[in-house]
């Protein structure tokens, strides 16, 4: 067949074939085209001019296809249009010029969080996601749509399946990408926050594995393993074909996971991570399976140095043992409750130490649990922690982030951080930990309250003074100032006698532009006499921000004004600082925008 | 002072009108486009709105006829598909309905099937260039989007037909 065979006719039927498959309503989706126009009217709203916008972010916002129409709208409203928000609540003392810089978020260091999930009282219903300082500060909490749930955490990422089969990159601020596809797809559109196959998510979050039992005729059971990754095309990394088992992840640690041949239809009562067969590790380079433990262990790890750990029955009806081989210390046993479970088995980041939790396993709604300790090198056991809770992960610091359940001990649930020494800190009432991840956060703008101001002169010549005023962050967090200082000279009775004019050229120099300049907490005392002794800025303080005003020192021969004090508003801020001075004469005064230094730059 | 700002003001009201005349004029159109190329009604959404967002950027600076905003636009609508290409790797093409035809229900699967499979095969300037034709985009417009020859598009636009007649009759 050749082009020649393709004639006018022919080519508009098929055209015509095509057109019906692709578009079944003729492209009438009137519906769509409103809804496109309703994004697009209110970025060009909230862009009057077109601003250019960061695409990659916006991408974000398309992530978040399938949430509910408010839902979206509000992730929409903090994405694109967050730093809007922000610039709007820009309020100046009366009489000034519009700032001409408008605050900006400025992205703070990475810290770790611990990711968690809450649940509607009754358990049913939409996740939410919290993320969650070591410290105990929670860092953003953001509710996934019904059709949403948490796969797991690492590296960056926090990854959530859809139940399209898509797998989203949650951000602190509830926006979320599109970051593969591939997964099963839930039966209904209402998954009610569950996966539904068993997946694990890498270390560093990349990656994600899943089981899948392909066919099941009678007892014989093929199942696979497949392995997503953010931007890969999802691949089977691991089958089998076994007699009533199936391949599941178990656990993610390491570079490679270990895998579980899984029996069917066990259930009941677990209290941990429980292997119901032979467990694994699995190279996803090569596909090759190597056996940690024995057959029958319900718990293994694998440590970072190679050494291997599994809780095992060495008959049935033995109480069970758990032994530990390897690097370091090789044929380590213990022998452990013959009632009950244990499990919870985990080496850390180190090597050096090896966790796992036992549990009569009464079912009574108080459930009671002991966390040991291993240490590998002395071989000593110890009881770990406060009682009543399970492990959930090693943070990469050494310290293990536990939990409790409202059916665990007292019920009062929650999660702990329990440092090596067994010293623990309540750090949320969560229960559900997904695991951990690193978080930059944009920093807040400074609240007039965070703040502390002092004023030495500067320098005074030719009929102008220039007053140095050093700001510092007094609160615990930390946070942004960018822009000018609203400065007004006022009597004691507040009335405003003059506003500074905003400018960056005054008599005593150059000031730099508007920019965000970041306040650390907890730095040292205001000493603006100190800064102003030195004229190459050494003698600033880390951490503080300064700014100078100028002004007429006799005003011309005019009357000098009746104000004692300045009036200070911070950038993005309604309320003063009010600070006394000895200056009587305010004429004229001009404010630079806050900067990093004391220091401005010749004419 | 205020004559100045009613101007500006002016302009710019004039610079939205004009923009969401484009918008009324070919949105459906870039919609189509999308919703031919990609395997979700969301997602065809998204990139339309992200397409016409990113034409309004540009759109005070843009000069030209009528004819060449509808060109301009489907220009940056076939970059986002291309970049949409990119980032999933393997772009799922579409999801068929099902046909109104009254075939029995096994038929048309394995006619949807076999369709998806066919068009999977394609590669993605064949799909642009499908989704334009599908969208209802004649060959002239398509190559002053393409930048190339009519004469060019329309063979193009052949073999990719011929890629997909064995299929297309077996739907007809």
């Amino acid at each position: 067949m050749n082009e020649d065979d393709v004639n006018r006719s022919d080519m508009a039927d098929l055209e015509s074939t095509l057109r019906r498959a692709l578009l079944p309503d003729g492209g009438q989706a009137t519906g769509g085209e409103n809804r496109v126009l309703a994004k697009v009217q209110g970025y060009v709203r909230d862009n009057p001019r077109g601003a250019r916008r960061d695409w990659s972010r916006l991408l974000l916002t398309i992530g978040a296809i399938g949430v509910p129409a408010a839902a979206a709208a509000a992730i929409a409203g903090i994405l694109v249009f967050g730093h809007a928000t922000i610039a709007g609540k820009v309020v100046q003392p009366a009489g000034s010029p519009p700032p001409t810089a408008s605050p900006s978020p400025t992205v703070g260091p990475a810290q770790t969080a611990i990711v968690e999930i809450s649940r509607p009282a009754n358990g049913v219903g939409p996740e939410t996601v919290h993320w969650v300082a070591p410290t105990g500060t929670e860092l953003a909490a953001t509710q996934l749509p019904d059709n949403e749930a948490v796969m797991g955490a690492g590296g960056t990422h926090v990854l959530v399946y859809r139940a399209d089969g898509h797998v989203l990159d949650l951000h602190p601020d509830g926006t979320a990408d599109v970051v593969g596809s591939g997964m099963p797809v839930s039966g209904t559109s209402q998954i009610s926050s569950e996966v539904p196959v068993r997946v694990l998510v890498s270390p560093d979050g990349t990656q994600w594995i899943w089981g899948q039992i392909t066919t099941q005729s009678g007892n014989t059971v093929t199942s696979q393993l497949e392995l997503g990754g953010i931007g890969a095309v999802e691949r089977v990394v691991a089958q089998a074909v076994e007699a009533n088992h199936a391949l599941e992840p178990y656990r993610w640690a390491l570079a490679n996971p270990l895998i579980v041949h899984d029996a069917m239809g066990v259930g009941g009562y677990i209290l941990f991570n429980q292997a119901h067969g032979q467990v694994d590790q699995l190279d996803l380079a090569s596909g090759q399976q190597s056996p940690i433990g024995a057959a029958n262990s319900g718990s293994a790890d694998v440590a970072g140095n190679g050494a291997k750990a599994d809780i095992y029955r060495p008959s049935p009806g033995a109480a069970p043992t758990v032994e530990v081989n390897g690097p370091g210390l090789r044929g380590l046993t213990a022998n452990l409750p013959a009632t009950g479970q244990a499990g919870g088995l985990m080496f850390d980041p180190s090597s050096n130490h090896l966790v796992f939790a036992t549990s009569p396993a009464n079912n009574d709604g108080h459930e009671s649990f002991t966390t040991s300790i291993v240490d590998l090198n002395t071989g000593a056991r110890t009881t770990f922690g406060p009682a009543n809770l399970r492990p959930a992960t090693w943070l990469r610091d050494g310290r293990l982030v536990e939990f409790r359940t409202s059916s665990d001990g007292d019920g009062n649930p929650g999660t702990y951080v329990v440092g090596i020494d067994g010293a623990a800190t309540k750090i949320s009432i969560y229960s559900e930990v997904v695991g951990f991840a690193e978080v930059s956060l944009p920093t807040a703008s400074c609240q007039t309250s965070s703040l502390e101001v002092a004023t030495a002169m500067s320098r005074g010549a030719a009929g102008t003074i220039t007053q140095l005023f050093e700001v510092r962050n007094k609160s615990q967090v930390a946070c942004v100032i960018n822009g000018y200082f609203g400065a007004a000279a006022v009597n004691g009775s507040g009335h405003v006698f003059v506003d500074a004019r905003r400018a960056i050229d005054i008599p005593a120099g150059t000031a730099s532009p508007p920019h965000d300049v970041l306040l650390p907490p907890n730095t040292a005392a205001l000493n603006p006499t100190k800064a102003t002794a030195s004229q190459d800025g050494s003698g600033a303080t880390p951490g503080h921000a300064y700014f100078f005003v100028s002004f007429g020192h006799g005003c011309n021969g005019g009357a000098p004004t009746g104000a004692d004090r300045w009036q200070l508003i911070p950038p993005d801020q309604t309320q003063p600082i009010v600070l006394a001075t000895s200056e009587r004469v305010f004429c004229s005064p001009v404010v630079t925008p806050v900067d990093d230094t004391p220091t401005l730059k010749p004419h | 002072m205020m004559t100045a700002m009613v101007e500006t003001a002016d302009r710019a009201s004039d610079l939205e009108r004009s923009f969401y005349a484009l918008y009324h004029r070919d949105g459906g159109l870039v919609l189509r486009y999308f919703r031919a190329a990609v395997v979700d009604q969301g997602i065809a959404e998204d990139l339309s709105a992200d397409t016409f967002c990113r034409a309004w950027d540009r759109w005070s600076g843009f000069r030209g006829s009528d004819e060449m905003a509808r060109a301009w636009v489907m220009r940056i609508a076939r970059n986002r598909l291309i970049d949409h290409a990119r980032r999933n790797k393997k772009m799922a093409f579409v999801t068929l309905q099902d046909s109104p035809s009254g075939r029995d229900m096994e038929t048309a699967t394995v006619d949807r099937m076999a369709m998806r499979e066919a068009l999977a095969s394609l590669k993605v300037d064949e799909r642009d260039l499908l989704a334009m034709r599908v969208a209802g985009m004649s060959h002239g417009e398509i190559a002053q989007v393409q930048n190339r020859s009519e004469e060019a598009v329309k063979k193009a636009w052949q073999r990719t037909l011929l890629k997909l007649r064995p299929l297309l009759e077996v739907e007809r």
